[in-house]
């Protein structure tokens, strides 16, 4: 007879211990499922707002007087521009769409002007994403609607800045905000016109929430590479919504390893329970010549069977659960969460590993114990 | 067949040692029927399970067809232990979740399936039990599960039968019909030790032993 076929006989037989066995792996393949789905699904939906809201990151020269700059709008001073590409190219620091931006107040043609120099998003190596603003080719430049209407400009004309002319490539729409009297240009096209080559007063960016990366840590990161620099950061409810998802993964972190304890303890007893019941099976299978491999089998091959359906049976709730209670929990839409069917096939070579392990004792147990002594034992 | 020479089985326990097997030499021919005789905890069930290679004696050696069966390796011990013994218990330790077709044939080796299932089926005709081929232990009495690990002991054609109490859970007339069966075997050239308390296996057997204290104090 078959060991498969041994082992589904006696699951049949003792079904109390069968179910105990794979109640316990259901529950922690469950709240494993549950945790993991409701947080990928926060995670997202927390990249979706902040991605839909802009850059939340400003990157600033050390010695900005933060007065000024909530005044302004902008930075006094200025940095080096090579600061975007190292900035990108630094390891362990989760930002990204970089935009080095020049900004400075001028006056032109008897109006107040918000001259401002845009270079291409950089990205982190390996990184690439689609931009989020918009890019300038050099010799063009896009007109605020104050400024193109209160001067008649439109789109193709072409224009002088302080000795350098330009095509205006776009007349923008109405924005309400100081937008409306800013003349965007290509970096490096502004900062000849400022007399500032090489330099910038500020890096946009996107502080990426995937990555676990948090403020502190950034700031840390950033003192340590960049000492002069300073970061402000927007709070936004996509970060209240992050820090719901650290939060609960704070407890998740503490909750899952005693969930897997209280689980693998729960295995582990009940094939002690199962090695003890049948032991007078293993010393009958002793005497009519089963080895220790396949005694050892009909105990691992039971905990990998029960793994293997504790794993099915916990995807399914695990994500019931998910979906039932993910919402109300971690504040995301319903529709933002879906089920990781990636998981369920991590599930079904974790969870019988799991199980397997967990009876790895009482499969010892049973391969050394001695038959004789129970066969004796009458 | 079988013989001991100057075998030994210590126990350590909690009380100090325990000397279950003292010493003991013993020859017993192919096609003998012996039966061992002593009071509990003379060491009877201890020198049946150490001839059927189940317990590593302390000293000594076993020979079973002249291969000492302790100096093989646990695998290939069970392999010969498959193939060339039988073994009978008191408590039957049938698989309470197999039938009875199925207990006899997990016994199985060196054969198909189905030649398995045949002779399975033929050794429960003969012990009376076709009507009971699917039926769990727990559905047989007393008698029909000693049948049905007879029948188990016997599929693989062994050499050598070892009965430990066979009838002692049996009433009168069970013991009467499983010591009948393990006569048959003896006469069709089989070798039988049966050990028990009860003067039923000495009527059947050849020779009897007794045993006292791990020694054997009567050889006959």
């Amino acid at each position: 007879m078959s060991t498969f076929r041994l082992i589904t006989k006696e699951l049949r037989h003792r079904v109390l211990n069968f179910l105990l066995g794979l109640l316990a792996i259901s529950a922690a393949v469950a709240l494993f499922i549950a945790l993991l789905t409701m947080g990928r699904a926060s995670e997202r939906e927390a990249v979706r707002l902040m991605r839909d809201m802009g850059f939340n990151l400003r990157i600033l020269p050390r010695d900005t007087e933060m007065e000024d700059f909530w005044a302004t709008d902008f930075a006094a001073n200025e940095m080096p521009e090579e600061y975007v590409y190292r900035l990108a190219s630094e390891p362990g620091l989760a930002v990204n769409h970089l935009v080095a931006t020049l900004q400075k107040k001028v006056t032109w043609r008897d109006r107040q002007v918000l001259m401002t120099g845009i270079l291409p998003e950089v990205q982190p190596p390996g990184m690439p994403k689609s931009p989020m603003g918009f890019t300038i080719e050099p010799g063009t430049v896009y007109v605020g609607y104050e400024l193109a209407r209160g001067l008649g400009l439109s789109s193709s004309d072409e224009i002088e800045l302080f000795g350098k002319r330009f095509t205006i490539a776009r007349c923008l729409a109405e924005s309400g905000s100081k937008d409306d009297i800013r003349i965007y240009g290509h970096l490096h096209d502004i900062q000849q016109v400022l007399g500032k080559p090489g330099k910038i007063n500020e890096i946009k960016a996107l502080h990426c929430l995937c990555n676990g990366g948090d403020l502190a840590t950034l700031r840390d990161n950033l003192a340590r590479s960049f000492p002069d620099t300073q970061v402000v950061e927007f709070r936004s409810i996509a970060l209240a919504r992050a820090e719901t998802r650290r939060m609960v993964e704070k407890y998740a972190a503490f909750i899952m390893p005693a969930v897997m304890v209280v689980c693998a303890a729960w295995v582990g007893v009940l094939a002690m329970i199962n090695v003890r019941e049948r032991r007078h099976e293993i010393g009958i299978m002793r005497a009519l010549g089963f080895g220790s491999g396949r005694i050892a089998s009909l105990f691992l091959g039971k905990a990998v069977l029960i793994g293997i359906l504790g794993a099915g049976v916990g995807f399914a709730v695990g994500t019931g659960l998910a979906l039932r209670f993910g919402p109300g929990i971690f504040k995301v839409t319903a529709q933002g969460i879906s089920p990781l069917y990636g998981l369920l096939w991590w599930s079904v070579i974790a969870a019988p590993a799991f199980a397997a392990l967990a009876s790895f004792l009482p499969t010892v147990v049973a391969v050394t114990q001695d038959p004789a002594v129970t066969l004796i034992e009458e | 067949m079988v013989q001991l020479e100057g075998v030994s089985e210590i126990y350590r326990g909690q009380r100090g040692e325990v000397r279950a097997l003292d010493d003991v030499s013993l020859a017993i021919r192919e096609g003998e029927f012996v039966a061992a005789q002593g009071p509990s905890g003379s060491g009877k069930s201890t020198l049946l399970l150490t001839i059927g290679g189940m317990v590593h004696p302390t000293k000594g050696r076993v020979l079973v067809d002249g291969k000492d069966i302790y100096a093989m390796s646990g695998s290939d011990r069970a392999k010969f232990r498959a193939e060339n013994v039988g073994f009978v218990f008191q408590m039957f330790h049938l698989m309470p979740y197999l039938t009875v077709i199925e207990n006899v044939v997990l016994a199985s080796r060196g054969r198909t399936k189905a030649a398995a299932l045949t002779e399975a089926e033929t050794l429960l005709e003969r012990f009376g039990l076709s009507s009971r081929v699917r039926h769990k232990p727990g559905e047989l009495s007393t008698g029909e599960r000693q049948r049905t690990a007879l029948a188990r002991a016997l599929l693989n054609r062994p050499k050598l039968l070892l009965a430990d109490e066979p009838t002692g859970n049996l009433d009168p007339e069970n013991s009467a019909i499983v010591m009948g069966y393990l006569s048959q075997f003896h006469q069709q050239g089989g070798t039988v030790i049966v050990v028990s308390h009860e003067t039923i296996a000495a009527e059947y057997a050849q020779r009897v032993i007794k045993l006292r204290e791990g020694r054997i104090v009567t050889p006959s």
